[in-house]
């Protein structure tokens, strides 16, 4: 018997060793196969191989599967060298992930997505993911909150592509949540916007936003608002590896939207607006009005001229050092993360710190891969002890800072009415606080199994249990209390919140090419969801003097008040069912269809039904095209669907009663009333999408990108409205209306220099969203809930015809040059100088025209410069400034500190062309359309530099793989033609950061 | 094999997502009772029925607003400060703040306890056989009289002067199941055709009410109040439909059936004891200040000597309390320290420094084990049934004969024939019902415009006698 040859080779990945990797030799005439696994130094060997001619197929996960061929003879020895090509695996790009197991075809797929990688999101900023993806997608609208401002502790507002629910506060479902705010995804399980916001962004994979009906029907119930995917970095095998991620930031506070006066200007303000002056016409009060004034110049003429805006704020400092292992062979892959995020805000002694730690095994055998991914995390938030931004930006700059006495002044006004000024310096160094603490466990277990390479079954599994505790304290020398019976001085609230979750879900997949034409896919998936949210608080009060806060010295609990409690229970369960089918992959067709059941619809609509169904043409794939060099890519689809969105109230279906509050009983107990009325035909809110759109990608991948059109109806709107008060009925959720918006999306890429194979590319990129809404069919059913608004002084209404974005306002003429008087239009196009609530009318609407991002990336070698600026043009704004620091100046207003243009632009003599009323005009200002103004802006919203080592001698020698530094700027600047306060209780932040990635 | 398998799965998940699914959807949630949940057990229609009663004593109804504060001070009863919070109800204007909201509360606090009572009754419908049927028949007798009064009471403020020609004008709308829509405003006359047909209704279902054979049944101090069998004249009962059909009939100007009504209650008197002068002039620690034991009907506010000591405790400023003024009080009661009502109830404050009388009906008593009587609000008394039959009754002898029953337990003296029994029905109307109400609803029913003005030691005012609708209830009608 002649000796049978052997067979020996190496694989590798460049220049590391691959420790694991499967290679099966097959011979090519009798079909035997062997298999063979490379050992610790990435050696494989297979000792005795009849010889004859062999395919040799290498595989490794994340690693694309290479095919050899070789002749293998008798006596010799055959050896091979192997270089694997590191698969797209962190980022599949023809994969879309659906977070639900059933994975889309980008080529064959008919529905609007985008995906994006972790390290394109974090080159754009180290903060969050949130932040960053609003960059690169047009239509992730992310909100501005001028009364947060850059609050680290406040989530943002968030939509994509509109709304699809009434913006009302009562409507808010059981986690307080918005119900405009699209669905997160992590790995694979319906997660919080804060999960997401506190998500170390060295973990993230790939994040991938679902915007229409056909990639969002999977989601069903709750999807019309959009989908964000997120999948984090999965572990690959091999020898263990050590990544080390650290960034540090700099959060410092934009102050120059703060217009205020200074000393010198305050003062004449007020001489101007009569404070000085009184009223009741008696001599001694007149002289003390001279005296107070005179004391009040003196202090100007020292040179008295506190700037209280830069007190309470800090560079805020904050550092993120994550730590990942991970490594395994073909059976068992492992992976461990730590991370610790430490936070300062832009306020003294605001931040946040979260941490978070979590193991990822992956065990596969045969047919059978499990994955067990368990995550622990927590994060600690501190309020600022400074309290509300506001109280120091409207501090008056003519008194001397200090923090000894709680006034700064104690006089009276000019209708000799007490006036104490709050010293918000001595506030802030009483021992208050305001803390939240959390900690979470998650864990997520999926189980797959192929029947055979075509049928895939896919079960899921996952559990969370949180905590979070919420504590805060008003020292009792705090000026707030004031007025507060002794006993009652000083206050402390804790709350607790938990929640426990679970979710498991079934899927069976099909997939099959027949006749190498016809690929079919298909899926069926059932899942059950669970939550439950529990809420416990009371609130302790009457503390002595000098108490840190410990509730054991409080003098007792709130007057009359009982302790709170919630508890809500909420279920789902769904079916789906779907299915692609492309014919030799131009055509495509798409259908999905649902089947939702939740506690929240209405009883006699247990279920509901939601589907989509979509068609695409590959253009690049018919035979005319095939041959272009200019043409790479260019797909056609469009689709139609219906959605839903359940974010509102658990059990608007029954009646609920309540227990009388527990201060009425009589002597036959305590009894029941009803607190609310049920509306069992309630129908949910279901939004149908159409969407269509064109990927193109051309000139050999120079010009890329995509045009993207959709129409958005939700019908019916669920609105609560207070009925008729004779019916007794309140906040009845009712069914009502409609919205309707329109919008399209650009994305334009181009490569003046593109050289990917040197590394050398430099692409100039444009964004653009439009949109338009509309609201109908309410008729007159929301009529009370327009009046609340009026009596809120709010600028949204319902009516049909008009936008949600509209502000509604009366309509304003400006000031009337001989008296100083506003004059309004009456909604009869006449002139009058009578407010009038009939008058209100649209008089903006803060919908831009266009929003998006203009992007330069240049990568040349390991170099890459970004610099991304956001455009934001023809949205209208309310200048809350203006309304309510240069007009609607009350007497006691007037001990605060205004805007600059309350002296200047207002009117002082008849003639006077002004854009403001009369600065002794102390009365109320009603909102109109002056204070509605056109803003533009542009927004350095973020610029970065990085660089990229590779294999260079230094870093072999201390065993470093790849280092990569980074620095990212974010809201350096910001140019608008409306100069108006941004961030009224929490100022905006500008952040500088620098991060560093190093793999051994 | 495979197939097997294939089909077990298949069948796994079509059992999963049909057939459990309901159930696994129905989450009883811990925080809230939901009605399935209320009305599947007695406790829970106890509940329910207590809820009615107890949203009764709130402070926009017969807690406060329309007893104590409000409806009274439209009587002129105090001398309110300029600077009072209900200054503007003193002056009738309606429409500023903040009698423009009391309105609001008053209607709206109504017809929510009318809501309340159609979902009872609704819900007795839609759950049957929980309780038995003559407690069933009792639970809705209650509640319908409970329905008929909020509407009668709402129709006394909102609705036109029923003795004239507006008697056919627009008032109130009337609610007898529960809506999601708007109900029209019906015309006065038709409106208190609804409320006696209530009234008919509960007085059928109330046939069998323990009150007609054990009276008002005061349970021992310390023992539990039962549904049926206890304190019959803190519950809707039969005699307190009775009454009610008296007062009713009497409005709509139906004398022979308010006669009828009245005279039956008369006859059963023994039910109602008169209060003792022991109790009103010898007592001096625990007084029963309302005179509980003549109550056909009353609530228990728990929150009642808070109110008091919002609205009538000595301590109060003067621009805060409601008091009249000293002389004008004096007019009411003749002056006469006889009357238990001005003995008792009226006292110059030890504290407070207060040099007039001050209010101490709905003082609290020293001894807080007087549970029969502290709380209490009283609705309907006898007396006012004796006032009721004077009124209505032909003959002029037997008329005064009634009207001095009443002053006969009121420390009175007794009045010759020949007076004018309606100048007289006035001056005790005026001095009985302090604190309950009623007086606004007698000057509104007499058709009388001008009444004494509360602010002044002398003159009168013209009184704004019908309240506007509310703005949550206007702007939805044309």
């Amino acid at each position: 018997m002649a000796q049978m040859p052997a067979v020996t080779g190496v694989v590798k990945d460049g220049k590391v060793t691959i420790v694991g990797a499967t290679i099966t030799a097959q011979n090519q005439a009798t079909k035997a196969k062997a298999v063979a696994t490379t050992d610790k130094n990435g050696v494989f060997s297979f000792f005795r191989l009849p010889s004859g001619k062999y395919t040799f197929t290498i595989t490794f996960v994340g690693y694309d599967p290479k095919v050899m061929v070789g002749d293998v003879k008798d006596g010799g020895t055959f050896s091979l060298s192997v270089v694997l090509k590191e698969g797209s695996t962190t980022l599949d790009k023809d994969v879309i992930i659906t977070g639900t197991g059933i994975t889309r075809n980008k080529n064959s797929f008919t529905g609007s997505t985008a995906t994006f990688s972790g390290d394109q999101l974090k080159m754009l900023g180290t903060n969050n993911v949130i932040q960053s993806l609003r960059t690169v997608d047009p239509s992730f609208i992310l909100f501005e909150n001028n009364l947060a401002g850059s609050n680290p502790n406040v989530l943002p507002q968030i939509e994509v592509r509109g709304k699809t629910s009434v913006p009302s506060a009562t409507l808010r479902d059981q986690y307080g949540q918005d119900p405009n705010q699209p669905l997160f995804i992590l790995d694979g399980f319906e997660t919080t916007l804060q999960t997401v916001v506190d998500l170390d962004m060295n973990r993230v994979g790939s994040v991938t936003i679902l915007k229409d009906a056909a990639s969002t029907a999977l989601y069903g119930a709750r999807a019309s608002n959009g989908v964000v995917v997120i999948e984090t970095i999965r572990p690959k095998p091999g020898q263990l590896r050590f990544s080390y991620s650290n960034d540090v930031s700099l959060e410092i506070a934009d102050l120059s939207g703060y217009n205020m006066m200074n000393a010198a200007e305050k003062l004449e303000f007020e001489r101007l607006s009569g404070r000085y002056i009184v009223t009741n016409g008696q001599p001694t009060s007149q002289l003390y009005m001279d005296q107070l004034y005179n004391d009040h110049l003196a202090a100007v003429k020292r040179g008295v001229d506190s700037y209280w805006l830069n007190d309470p704020v800090q560079n805020g400092f904050s550092n993120n050092a994550s730590i990942f292992a991970e490594g395994g062979d073909e059976s068992l892959i492992y992976g461990v993360g730590l991370n610790y995020k430490n936070k300062d805000g832009a306020l003294k002694g605001s931040g946040r710190d979260s941490w978070s730690g979590n193991i990822n095994l992956t065990y596969r055998k045969a047919k059978l891969n499990i994955n067990n991914i368990l995550y622990v995390r927590g994060y600690s938030s501190v309020e600022s002890p400074y309290g509300s931004f506001s109280n120091f930006v409207n501090a008056n700059p003519y008194y001397v800072k200090e923090s000894e006495n709680r006034y700064l002044e104690d006089t009276f006004t000019s209708q000799y009415i007490r006036l104490k000024v709050a010293n918000p310096l001595y506030n802030a160094s009483l021992p208050n606080y305001n803390t939240g603490k959390n900690l979470e466990v998650q864990n997520n277990l999926s189980v797959n199994y192929d029947f055979t390479s075509d049928l895939r079954l896919r079960a899921g599994l996952q559990m969370v249990k949180g905590n979070t505790t919420n504590e805060s304290f008003a020292a009792p020398e705090n000026t707030q209390f004031e007025s507060t019976p002794i006993l009652q001085k000083g206050k402390y609230v804790n709350s607790i919140l938990s929640n426990f979750s679970y979710q498991a879900n079934l899927l069976l997949t099909y997939g099959k090419v027949f006749a190498q034409k016809h690929s079919v896919t298909a899926n069926a998936r059932a899942e059950i969801t669970n939550s439950e949210n529990s809420t416990k608080s009371y609130t302790a009060v009457g503390f002595p003097e000098g108490s840190t806060g410990n509730p054991k010295f409080a003098y007792g609990y709130l007057p009359n008040a009982a302790p709170t409690a919630s508890l809500n229970t909420y279920r789902t369960a769904s079916a789906t069912l779907s299915a692609n089918y492309a014919f030799d992959s131009r055509y495509l067709f798409d259908f999905s269809y649902r089947l939702d059941g939740s506690t929240a619809f209405g009883k006699n609509n247990q279920f509901s039904p939601y589907w989509s169904t979509g068609i695409g043409w590959n253009i690049h794939q018919e035979s005319f095209a095939k041959n272009k060099e200019w043409l790479n890519r260019l797909k056609l689809f469009a689709n139609i669907g219906v959605t839903g969105n359940q974010n509102y109230g658990t059990i608007t279906s029954v009646s609920v009663y309540d227990y009388n509050t527990n201060t009425n009983y009589n002597q036959f107990g305590q009894g029941v009333t009803l607190s609310s009325l049920g509306n069992p035909d309630l129908e949910p809110q279901k939004t149908v999408q159409i969407s269509t759109g064109l990927d193109f990608s051309l000139l050999g991948n120079r010009l890329t990108g995509y045009l993207n059109a959709y129409m958005k109806r939700t019908d019916p709107l669920v609105v609560p409205v207070d009925l008729p008060s004779s019916t007794g009925v309140f906040n009845y959720p009712l069914n009502a209306g409609n919205l309707t918006y329109k919008g399209a999306e650009v994305k334009i890429g181009f490569s003046p220099i593109y050289h990917p194979e040197n590394r050398v590319v430099w692409t100039l990129s444009l964004t653009a969203s439009l949109y338009k809404s509309k609201y109908d069919g309410f008729e007159n059913k929301l009529a009370s809930l327009n009046k609340q608004q009026e009596i809120n002084k709010s600028l949204i209404r319902y009516f049909d015809g008009y936008s949600p974005d509209d502000i509604w306002a009366a309509k304003s003429l400006g000031i009337d040059p001989a008296t100083g008087r506003e004059v309004f239009v009456a909604s009869d196009g006449q002139y009058t100088f009578d407010y009038n609530t009939a008058n209100l009318q649209a008089v903006g609407n803060t919908t831009p025209v266009a929003e998006g991002v203009l992007t330069s990336t240049l990568v040349y070698k390991g170099f890459n410069l970004g610099i991304n600026l956001r455009y934001r043009t023809g949205g209208d704004v309310f200048n809350t400034a203006l309304y309510n620091k240069v007009e609607n100046i009350t007497y006691s207003g007037i001990s605060l500190n205004q805007d600059k243009r309350a002296l200047y632009d207002r009117w002082k003599k008849p003639g006077d062309i002004a854009l403001f009323k009369a600065i002794s005009q102390t009365q109320v200002t009603p909102m109109s359309s002056r204070f509605v103004q056109r803003e533009n802006t542009l927004t350095g919203e973020s610029l970065n530099l990085g660089y990229t080592f590779n294999n260079k001698n230094w870093m072999r020698k201390i065993g470093m793989s790849s280092l990569n530094i980074n620095a990212v700027t974010n809201e350096i600047f910001r140019i608008s033609t409306v100069k108006r306060e941004r961030g009224i209780d929490y100022p905006f932040a500008r952040t500088v950061s620098f991060s560093l990635r190093a793999s051994f | 094999m495979k197939t097997p398998i294939k089909n077990i799965l298949l069948a796994l998940f079509a059992l999963s997502t049909i057939f459990s699914c309901k159930k696994y959807l129905n989450v009883q949630p811990e925080d809230k009772v939901l009605e399935g949940a209320l009305f599947s057990n007695k406790q829970g229609i106890n509940s329910a029925l207590n809820g009615l009663y107890i949203s009764l004593t709130n402070k926009n109804l017969y807690g406060e607003n329309l007893t104590l504060s409000t409806v009274d001070i439209l009587a002129q009863r105090y001398n309110i400060a300029s600077s009072h919070d209900l200054y503007k109800a003193a002056t009738y204007a309606y429409a500023d703040k903040p009698i423009v909201e009391k309105i609001d509360a008053m209607w709206t606090g109504a017809y929510t306890g009318i809501l309340n009572v159609n979902e009872f009754l609704n819900n007795l419908d839609k759950y049957p056989n929980v309780i038995d049927g003559k407690t069933d028949s009792i639970y809705r007798g209650e509640a319908l009289g409970i329905r008929a009064m909020l509407h009668f009471d709402m129709l006394r403020l909102f609705g036109p002067r029923y003795s004239t020609a507006d008697s056919l004008k627009a008032s109130i709308p009337y609610y007898s199941t529960t809506k999601s829509s708007i109900n029209e405003l019906l015309p006065a006359n038709k409106a208190i055709v609804m409320v006696i047909n209530d009234l008919a209704a509960a007085e059928q279902m109330l046939k069998n009410d323990p009150v007609i054979k054990n009276g008002t049944m005061i349970p021992a101090i310390g023992d539990p109040a039962n549904f049926l069998t206890s304190s019959r004249n803190y519950r809707m009962n039969y005699y307190a439909i009775k009454a009610l059909q008296a007062r009713v009939h009497l409005y709509r100007g139906d004398k022979v059936s308010a006669l009828a009504a009245a005279k039956l209650l008369i006859q059963n008197a023994d039910k109602f004891k008169w209060t003792t002068s022991n109790n009103a002039l010898n007592e001096k620690t625990d007084p029963d200040r309302v005179f509980t034991t003549e109550m056909i009907l009353g609530v228990q506010n728990s929150d009642l000597y808070n109110r008091y000591d919002a609205l009538f405790n000595p301590s109060l400023a003067d621009n805060v309390i409601l008091a009249p003024l000293a002389s004008r009080l004096a007019t009411v009661f003749e002056t006469n320290e006889n009357d238990f009502r001005y003995n008792l109830n009226w006292t110059v404050p030890s504290n407070g420094g207060k040099t007039y009388r001050t209010f101490y009906k709905y003082a609290d008593v020293v001894n807080k084990d007087k549970v029969n009587f502290r709380f209490t609000i009283p609705l309907v008394k006898i007396s006012e049934m004796y006032y009721i039959a004077a009124e209505c009754e032909p003959d002029a002898t037997t008329a005064v004969g009634y009207l001095n029953t009443v002053r006969v337990n009121r420390g009175l003296l007794n009045l010759a024939s020949t007076v004018n029994i309606n100048t007289e029905l006035q001056k005790e109307y005026q001095k009985e019902f302090f604190g309950e109400g009623q007086l606004f609803y007698y000057y509104k029913r007499k058709n009388i415009t001008s009444i004494p003005n509360g602010m002044a030691t002398s003159g009168t005012v013209v009184m704004g006698a019908v309240l506007p609708l509310p703005l949550s209830e206007s702007q939805y009608r044309p």
